[in-house]
């Protein structure tokens, strides 16, 4: 069942726009020749954080999720949303990849890492299982790691000021081991998509240097945002034209490729809809606030509709 | 006597994030149920000292997936302390943007979380064994996917991206609507009414053929709460006029809501004791969780020292759509009915929207004042409360639908609504208590909205 080869290289072609798409187009020829052979196993687990990439990503088209299962022959063991199990079954699944009894390919966290009891998933022997031990375990069995979204990747607005629960990323808990951020609250379903596809090859994709893939977060938004067209132009209010610098917008802080691949299958992104012949079809007018950056969201990227910082 | 034999379900999977469920079998029926919140974050305290206009953002992000609703509720809050009254095409897309939540939630309440129980109400056979798992994608591939996509597509146009849209804010919203956008989301409108009307008919029927069994449990108490939802463009502030109304159902009498009467307990929350009250006072939470007797990281509200239900089923019974009585069945029901009820206005408020008219009037935060921001999220009545104090955040408290749904016992030991409606439902294997899992994803739980 699913996609022929045919079409889901012709899916594949459609994921994203420009670059992106041309870097990866390969990789996942690669991982669909491979995935031939045999299973690939997944487990996702939600810490602290509120299921958000979990909706984001079920959301993805080209290919979409159940393309994404069948084409990458994905066992996905575990995620508490999703999953048809429950309870010890559920967690049966979390131990036999803790124990080796069945590999795993890759552990997908979503979420911060708290510290003990602020988090806890499951129990053995009647005692709560504290999430961060989950992580740990899982992570020294599997093969890559990949924290989805802002929480996971950077610790995101639970570990915000004052941080009460005493969150941590991802990569802070299972150091040395390396971890993959994909960032954003939420992390836009191809920049999951991919970076997947990356990791179930066995390759690694650039990344700049807070280890997020390079191809989705290597320029700043204002650089490709349409309303950059009117340089000078600042709107004077929300909902009047104009660059949203003056009313708090971060894209000038912000590295990201929202501009150019829009969300919501090519719908809009936070700032404004398409653009086609130098006019906006329909506008969205929200600054952006810097969703996928380490230190979101406290300053510099708040307060959120006061001017950050740099010049005009 | 019967033996009782004690099951611990942890994680209640196909929920949003955290439940465990602790249930005594005895005599082939559940005679005790405690139900914990396993995931505590902070928001109260993380919002402390902030700038007001910051608290929709960052409270917003309390839950992924009714990812609006949270940013309202707080909007309406500032709203509420500062005076001001949105203008009527921007409580219009407000409402677009949060009956296009309030359906795709539904939907995937209807199809992904709450469907295998029953097979997907007879559509793949043996789901509920997680059998046939093939035919459940290739459904899931065809109808749930495509409906919930046109929900966040719709949403997206004016809200920029979803989940998490960032265009509604205090003093309306920064999207002006242009004929490209209104087209555009009533040609999508236009989509998801046809594979809505294509498979929503069979779970009616399934619901319908199944009703005798589904209506003998998962009762409760019976009393219902809602903080109503939906505002009339032209008095948007007036919840008499909102589609879906605000007031309570105490023992079967219908009454109007005096938020003044809400509290919350923490006698078994792992929170430190005489940290509850009324939620306007009450302070920050204080984390203790080695406390003795607790069970749950989800404080216990009350109305009038009762515990109600929060939900489509009483939001439906309140505005007079619905009758006033609890089980599994009439959840199920309420929902489906909602979800065809909010379809059929979304479309009213697409086409009532004027191209280029006023969506944003200046909003200045006030220096010192308190708000209170009560709306609805797809399971439920949600309550935002906000004080100011030297233009920064002095208090903040978030009462969400699970709060009150999947809330421990209180002070007087009175069991949250999830607990009371296990009780009594029949449960042949204790191992595999799948009633009991019926009972529960009724309520369509979201923990990280209840703990937050």
């Amino acid at each position: 069942m699913g996609l022929r080869r045919r079409d889901f290289l012709k899916a594949a072609g459609l994921l994203g726009a420009g670059a992106a798409a041309d870097i990866c187009l390969g990789d996942l020829q690669k991982v669909y020749a491979q995935v031939i052979d045999g299973r690939k196993h997944l487990i996702w687990l939600v810490g602290s954080g509120d299921s958000g990439c979990t909706i984001s990503w079920i959301q993805g088209v080209n290919p979409d999720l159940v393309d994404v299962i069948q084409q990458f022959r994905l066992a996905v063991d575990f995620n508490p949303t999703l999953m048809i199990p429950t309870g010890d079954e559920a967690v049966k699944a979390l131990n036999n990849a803790a124990s080796g009894t069945v590999p795993l390919d890759v552990l997908v966290v979503e979420g911060a890492v708290p510290k003990g009891n602020f988090c806890s998933v499951g129990e053995i022997a009647g005692s709560a299982v504290p999430f961060e031990t989950w992580v740990k375990k899982l992570a020294a069995r599997a093969k890559s790691v990949v924290a989805v979204g802002t929480c996971a990747s950077f610790g995101g607005i639970p570990a915000a000021i004052p941080n009460p629960t005493q969150c941590r990323p991802v990569s802070a808990v299972v150091a040395p081991k390396r971890v993959i951020n994909v960032p954003g609250c939420p992390a836009h379903p191809d920049w999951i998509t991919l970076t997947l596809a990356n990791v179930l090859s066995g390759i690694t994709p650039a990344l700049d240097g807070y280890n997020r893939p390079t191809v989705f977060f290597h320029e700043e938004v204002h650089e490709n945002c349409p309303l950059e067209e009117n340089d000078d132009v600042f709107a004077p209010s929300f909902s009047q034209p104009g660059c949203l610098r003056r009313l708090g917008c971060r894209g000038p802080i912000t590295k990201a490729d929202c501009p150019t691949r829009l969300w919501n299958n090519g719908t809009s992104f936070c700032i404004t809809g398409p653009w086609s012949g130098g006019r906006e079809k329909y506008p969205a007018g929200a600054p952006c606030i810097g969703c996928v950056e380490p230190g979101f969201p406290d300053p510099p990227f708040s307060p959120f509709y006061k001017q950050g910082p740099g010049d005009d | 006597m019967a033996t009782v034999i004690t099951k611990t379900i942890d994680p209640v999977t196909r929920l949003e994030g955290h439940l465990k469920v602790k249930i005594n079998v005895s005599g082939g029926a559940v005679t005790d149920a405690l139900a914990s919140g396993l995931l505590f974050r902070g928001f109260e305290t993380i919002l402390l000292n902030r700038d007001p206009l910051d608290a929709p953002t960052i409270s917003q992000r309390i839950c992924g997936v009714c990812h609006c609703v949270h940013r309202l509720t707080s909007i309406l809050a500032l709203e509420n302390a500062a005076g001001m009254v949105p203008t009527p095409n921007a409580v219009r897309i407000r409402n677009i943007e949060q009956a296009v939540t309030f359906i795709y939630s539904h939907l995937a309440h209807i199809f992904l979380l709450a469907g295998p129980d029953y097979d997907l109400y007879g559509l793949v056979p043996g789901l509920s064994e997680g059998k046939n798992v093939d035919s459940y994608n290739q459904i899931v591939k065809t109808v749930v996917l495509p409906a919930q996509r046109l929900c966040h597509e719709i949403g997206a146009i004016f809200g920029g991206k979803t989940p998490h849209h960032m265009t509604t804010l205090p003093g309306g919203v920064t999207c002006k609507p242009t004929k490209n956008a209104i087209d555009l989301a009533l040609a999508k409108l236009g989509e998801l009414k046809a594979l809505a009307s294509a498979y929503l008919p069979q779970v009616h029927a399934f619901l319908e053929s199944n009703r005798a069994t589904l209506e003998n449990f998962g009762r409760g108490y019976g009393n219902l709460i809602a903080f109503g939802a939906f505002a009339n463009p032209a008095d948007p502030t007036n919840p008499a006029k909102h589609l879906l109304k605000r007031g309570v159902i105490l023992n079967g009498i219908k009454q109007a809501l005096d938020v003044g009467k809400i509290t919350e307990a923490v006698r078994f929350s792992w929170y430190a004791a005489g940290t509850g009250g009324y939620p306007a006072s009450e302070p920050a939470p204080q984390p203790a969780y080695a406390k003795a007797g607790a069970y749950s990281w989800i404080k216990a509200p009350r109305y009038l020292g009762a515990a109600c239900e929060a939900g489509p089923l009483a939001r439906m019974a309140i505005s007079g759509l619905y009758r006033a009585r609890a089980s599994v069945y009439d959840r199920l029901k309420a929902r489906l009915l909602e979800t065809e009820l909010l379809v059929a206005n979304v479309e009213k408020w697409i086409g009532q929207l004027v191209a280029g008219a006023t969506v944003y009037k200046a909003f200045t935060t006030p220096t010192n004042a308190s708000g209170i921001g009560l709306w609805e999220a797809p399971r439920g009545a949600n309550g935002h409360w906000v004080r100011i104090e030297g233009s920064r955040i002095k208090k903040y408290q978030v009462i969400p639908p699970t709060n009150w749904n999947a809330s421990p016992r209180d002070g007087a030991g009175l069991l949250g609504p999830l607990e009371k409606a296990l009780i009594g439902t029949p449960v042949a294997d204790p191992q595999k208590p799948l009633n009991a899992m019926k009972v529960v994803r009724s309520f369509d739980p979201c923990i990280a909205c209840s703990v937050h």
